[in-house]
């Protein structure tokens, strides 16, 4: 797809034009994201890039209510909090990310369910003290 | 291979009082509380600036929480070991169990006969949600932090997969917390010393005072259900989380050869056992249980030639208390998804088949990240030589123990074994 190199830099970057990036190994066919230089499986070291269709499911998840400072900064608290979660690919790999929905989403613990299908969103946080930056969230299908 | 080159005893082991300390003790204070507990502890005395010959100190991140990076030989300094080696050992919360671990196995290589292994953090000299931001460094703060990831948040997503995987209940975890309670309350070092029972009643007669209408909570159940019990991290509410704490706590480990000359009754190290696993939880094989700590613990009882069903009492780190309950199956008490129901049917209270953090665990003695494996050894120490304080003792002779200490979301453990 392009020859940038495999950093963690290079993955974030994919953010600003909504892909979600990893690779995959030519030597044994795994996925990583997001990309490694050796490949975990085999430790191959001859790699491509991929894209992530962005689609999964949710495998576990939080509602946090004493927060990070970077989300208490974007108004998250105790009576209102976010959803942490994790979430499997359906190209086989996990990740984690902040799980975003409809008005009252994050705060009612009933809306989450092990297994529900989410699609990627890109999410622009702008807050206090730090450039404004992507962030990868999932929300449901 | 897998077996030390020769047996290690603890010797003396004490820790500070643990509790919010900060300003009035910090860290070079709360360590030489420790220093003198364990001196005090040792049976036929101890001079440290003669008979230690290196430090190792356990400490997770008193860069972030202290401004102080470089602590070791300062904590030597105030030990009087300088010149001899002195470094600090970071693996997050399990930072002085492997502190402990290097110190047992540079006896056991013959290079030292005796050394001092220590932990220390002083947490509350910043406020909560820089407590919170620390200890989410310990995490993949490029992965996990920017999806929201804190420490409390990382184990409740465990949580959350273990009660869809094994049905465990929030009930289950309430379990956990009161037996843990009722085990500070019996602690004069814990940073908690009330029940659940104490608790609840304070809060009724602050109401009163107060003229307000008193809480109507029937059990320690209710009040745990209610709203006074908020999440922090659903499905974990505040009295399912560990504290935040200021403390130290140090052991003395000798080689075989000299252990007499200190007391007549040491305690031997006969396993040792660390394990390592993906920083992120989401690059596991499992969510609901840590193979940095099943790996620690097969290491551990390989080298002892002892199985779980051996082992009389354990020290487990509760930092939340869904850990005990992974813990608890990690380290093959009980098979994975089994052990609520024990813990239920009060198998690991004080006087059940295998009590379980009698010390009051992380959950009451308190959990300054750094010192809490070496405060692990402490209990240890205390409940197999029959003089653990007020009425924790447990009514048995103790002949064979396990401690168990989990960095991060257990992307690192290790476990240690003790015998008579």
């Amino acid at each position: 797809m392009n020859n940038e190199e495999f950093t963690i830099k290079n993955y974030f970057d994919f953010f600003a034009e909504n892909k979600l990036m990893g690779n995959k190994c030519n030597n044994c066919g795994i996925m990583h994201i997001p990309p490694k230089k050796i490949c975990n499986k085999c430790y191959g070291t001859k790699l491509e890039w991929i894209e992530f269709s962005g689609k999964g499911t949710l495998q576990t998840y939080s509602l946090i209510g004493v927060g990070a400072r970077y989300f208490v900064n974007q108004g998250y608290k105790i009576e209102n909090p976010y959803c942490f979660g994790i979430v499997q690919l359906e190209e086989g790999p996990c990740i984690s990310g902040h799980i975003v929905g409809p008005e009252g989403f994050e705060q009612n613990p009933k809306k989450f369910k092990i297994g529900m299908p989410l699609k990627a969103k890109f999410l622009h946080v702008e807050t206090e003290g730090i450039e404004p930056k992507i962030d990868l969230g999932f929300e449901p299908i | 291979m897998g077996k030390l080159a020769r047996r290690v005893a603890i010797v003396g082991a004490g820790m500070s009082k643990f509790g919010a300390h900060y300003p009035i003790k910090q860290n070079r204070d709360l360590w030489q509380d420790a220093l003198i507990n364990t001196i005090e502890s040792v049976d036929h005395g101890v001079n440290l600036q003669k008979d230690v010959e290196e430090l190792y100190l356990g400490n997770f991140s008193a860069d972030l929480f202290n401004h102080e990076a470089h602590l070791a030989p300062l904590m030597a300094q105030l030990a009087g070991i300088n010149p001899k080696p002195a470094a600090r050992i970071e693996a997050a919360c399990c930072s002085s169990g492997i502190a402990m671990r290097y110190g047992v196995l540079a006896v056991a290589s013959g290079i030292h006969d005796f050394v001092l292994a220590g932990g220390i953090e002083t947490m509350t000299e910043v406020p909560t949600v820089d407590v919170t931001d620390s200890l989410a460094a310990a995490a993949d703060t490029r992965l996990e932090y920017p999806a929201g990831a804190t420490f409390p948040g990382l184990y409740a997503a465990v949580a959350t997969a273990h009660m869809h995987k094994y049905g465990t209940t929030e009930e289950n975890f309430f379990d956990v917390a009161i037996k843990n309670y009722d085990n500070g309350a019996e602690n004069p070092y814990a940073q908690v010393q009330m029940t659940i029972e104490q608790v609840i009643e304070g809060k009724i007669t602050k109401a009163k005072k107060r003229g307000l209408e008193p809480p109507s909570w029937n059990n320690p159940y209710d009040f745990l259900r209610s709203e006074s019990n908020p999440y922090i991290a659903y499905p974990l509410r505040l009295f399912d989380c560990s504290l935040v704490t200021d403390g130290a706590a140090c052991v003395l480990l000798a080689s075989e050869d000299i252990a007499r000359k200190y007391t007549d009754t040491p305690i031997w190290i006969t396993g040792t056992g660390q394990g390592s696993d993906t920083l992120a939880l989401h690059d596991r094989d499992s969510l609901t249980s840590f193979l940095s700590a099943r790996t620690a613990a097969q290491t551990a009882f390989k080298m002892s030639g002892l199985e779980p069903k051996d082992i009389q009492i354990a020290e487990v780190h509760d930092c939340f208390t869904i850990a005990e309950l992974v813990a608890l199956e990690d380290l093959g008490f009980y098979k994975p998804g089994e052990a609520a129901a024990a813990v239920s049917a009060g198998e690991t209270k004080r006087d059940g088949i295998l009590p379980i953090n009698t010390s009051g665990g992380l959950k009451t003695k308190g959990h300054p990240v750094g010192a809490t494996g070496t405060a692990q050894a402490v209990e240890i120490f205390k409940q197999m030589r029959g003089i653990a304080e007020r009425n924790r003792q447990v009514k048995k002779d103790i002949e064979r123990a396990l401690s168990h200490n989990v960095g991060g979301s257990g992307a690192s453990s290790v476990v240690h074994i003790y015998e008579k």
